[in-house]
């Protein structure tokens, strides 16, 4: 009865997973289709599979560029979060000032500000820093954006560390930042850990900043260049679907090679954060 | 007197260390106290390198949260009060008059508004069961097996929402074109993207399939959390199934719920790239969301005052569910 019952319930989750990855079959069925056959039927199995579509969007979306600007905004975006967050939370856990503490309460402020409440004069201020329309731009918006999460976590951190050690450091005569990114910063690992995950995913598929921030098709990151490309073939099936199967292939891969630490990371931000 | 000279002798030598330093005048506070004259030049230069420090250490993340954030978030209520197109250098001041039209002449906004409230209840409701069935589900399988089903069923919810519109416009039209062919599913014929009941089900659908993976991640963590002990006290007595889940499980899952709860209802009522990639906001308009609303007030009909009153007022209903949050967490969440 009990194995019965397991049998069962093995069952009814295999038939949940397929259900939920049916949108992935078909995606991948008529990629590789002719648009004639993707027209006639979309449930049949190819009759002729054809990569062309992948090499046509490939090179028509411009995928390379797109695929390099989102790698870049997502890679450098991450190191400026950890890096500020880290040392603004390390001096105001450990320096509790009026002054810190008012900073500290202005990060945690930040986190109910959605952030269609800021884009508009944040436009206007990019604008008039001169980074309108530029890959830095995006990376220091993205910077301002995830600082105020980062201070949060790495303060809650932070706390639980004993300070022995940056003391014993200290009575050596060590400097501050020495024992910042000597003592201190190693020991961050497994937040810093959390941070990136949670953040990286958040980078790399934002769409509303980079829309309002890029215009030009060389700064494109992929999710404005495949709503740019879907424009511009939205009856093109054959090739749109070759431009989102291929858009999807690098999250896909982190994911299945992460899943592990990506479900603890995520776990871990939803209860920190 | 000598012990006290020995003393200050020490502060002197530690010299520029500041931290010891604190700690001897915890130590010693009388002594510090006698030493005044020569404590205050030391004073002095503890000031400074403290100053040195925290511009080191808080500047870097000041010069980005500042411009980004701060400045923003005051020049969005600032400009609320303004008529501006953005582009000339002519802003004339009108008091509350764009917040005024928001209230009594904008019916674009509060459908837009209504349409993410509506959205924000149907999904928090089905993605959040969704999350609980699997994950009660899944947490009942033999450990080995776990794995699979919770990244798989968490897939969904690492891709970009764009994308996923995008892929979801072909199953909706093109997909289920082809499967109301066959017997059993013709339901699957409506006009899903084409008439405005169908395309809310249609957001409300993608929405639960990207978000009840993440909830039952969650769930799963805080149905592992609840020690065996507890559980064990508590169908000691034999109660049915579903009593079991209500009067034990559920309570002792609260935290979760709260987390899921907030989460998908702040995410849904955001809402942005995946109606802007899967129905546009059509048909007819029924589908623009809040954001896409703001959006457009602002960077297609160039209103930055009125755009800008808008987000302000957006930003009110986010307060609501900040504030409901925070009662909802400390009322419903049992210690144990």
């Amino acid at each position: 009865m009990r194995r019965m019952s397991t049998a069962v319930r093995v069952t009814v989750v295999a038939i949940i997973c397929a259900a939920f990855l049916l949108p992935f079959y078909f995606l991948l069925l008529n990629a590789v289709k002719p648009l004639g056959e993707i027209t006639k039927d979309t449930a049949a199995l190819p009759e002729t599979i054809q990569f062309s579509n992948f090499s046509a969007a490939w090179t028509r979306m411009d995928f390379p560029q797109a695929f390099m600007n989102s790698f870049t905004v997502t890679i450098v975006s991450l190191m400026g979060v950890v890096l500020f967050s880290s040392m603004a939370a390390y001096r105001i856990t450990r320096h509790p000032s009026r002054f810190n503490a008012l900073i500290y309460s202005l990060c945690l402020a930040e986190m109910i500000i959605p952030f269609q409440v800021i884009m508009i004069p944040l436009v206007i201020v990019l604008d008039a820093l001169g980074l309108m329309n530029s890959t830095a731009g995006l990376i220091f918006a993205n910077w301002g954006l995830g600082v105020a999460m980062g201070v949060f976590m790495f303060s809650g951190f932070l706390k639980s560390i004993p300070k022995e050690l940056e003391e014993a450091a200290m009575i050596e005569g060590a400097s501050q930042l020495h024992i910042f990114f000597r003592i201190v910063f190693p020991l961050l690992k497994s937040i810093i850990f959390t941070l990136v995950i949670l953040d990286t995913f958040w980078f790399w598929n934002d769409y509303l900043l980079p829309l309002i921030v890029i215009s030009r098709p060389q700064y494109r990151t992929l999710p404005i260049a495949i709503s740019t490309f879907m424009g511009q073939y939205s009856l093109r099936w054959d090739l749109a679907l070759a431009a989102l199967t291929m858009s999807i292939i690098p999250a896909a891969i982190a994911f299945f090679l992460l899943q592990r630490n990506i479900v603890a990371g995520l776990v871990a931000g939803a209860v920190k954060g | 007197m000598s012990i006290i000279l020995l003393h200050v002798k020490i502060i002197h030598l530690i010299g520029k260390n500041t931290r010891f330093q604190s700690i001897s005048s915890q130590l010693y506070p009388l002594y510090m106290d006698k030493d005044r004259t020569s404590a205050t030049s030391r004073f002095g230069t503890r000031r400074k390198e403290s100053l040195a420090n925290e511009t080191i250490f808080l500047l870097p993340m000041l010069l980005c949260f500042i411009p980004v954030i701060i400045i923003p978030f005051f020049y969005a209520i600032y400009m609320s009060f303004m008529r501006w197109n953005g582009i000339s250098s002519e802003k004339v001041f009108i008091g509350f008059l764009n917040y005024i039209n928001i209230f009594t002449d904008d019916p674009g906004f509060w459908q837009a508004i209504w349409f993410s409230i509506r959205q924000t209840v149907a999904i928090t409701i089905i993605s959040n069961i969704m999350g609980l069935g699997f994950a009660l589900l899944v947490s009942s399988l033999p450990k080995k097996i776990q794995g699979l089903p919770r990244t798989l069923l968490l897939l969904p919810n690492i891709m970009g929402g764009v994308i996923m519109g995008f892929i979801w416009r072909f199953i909706f039209q093109k997909v289920f074109l082809a499967l109301s062919k066959l017997p059993l599913l013709g339901f699957l014929g409506v006009s899903w993207l084409g008439e405005p009941g169908p395309a809310f089900w249609a957001i409300v659908i993608v929405s639960a399939w990207q978000y009840s993976g993440y909830t039952m991640i969650i769930y799963i963590a805080g149905l592992t959390g609840i020690s065996s002990d507890i559980r064990e006290a508590a169908i000691l007595d034999g109660p049915s199934k579903a009593r079991e889940f209500f009067s034990v499980t559920l309570p002792l899952i609260m935290p979760s719920v709260t987390i899921c709860l907030f989460w998908v209802m702040v995410k849904t009522f955001t809402m942005y790239d995946l109606v802007s990639s899967l129905t546009v906001g059509g048909p007819f308009n029924s589908t623009t969301t809040a954001s896409m609303q703001l959006y457009e007030e602002a960077f297609s009909r160039n209103n930055y005052g009125l755009g800008s009153a808008k987000a302000i007022v957006f930003f009110v209903f986010i307060l609501i569910l900040a504030l409901l949050q925070v009662r909802f967490t400390r009322s419903k969440e049992v210690e144990y």
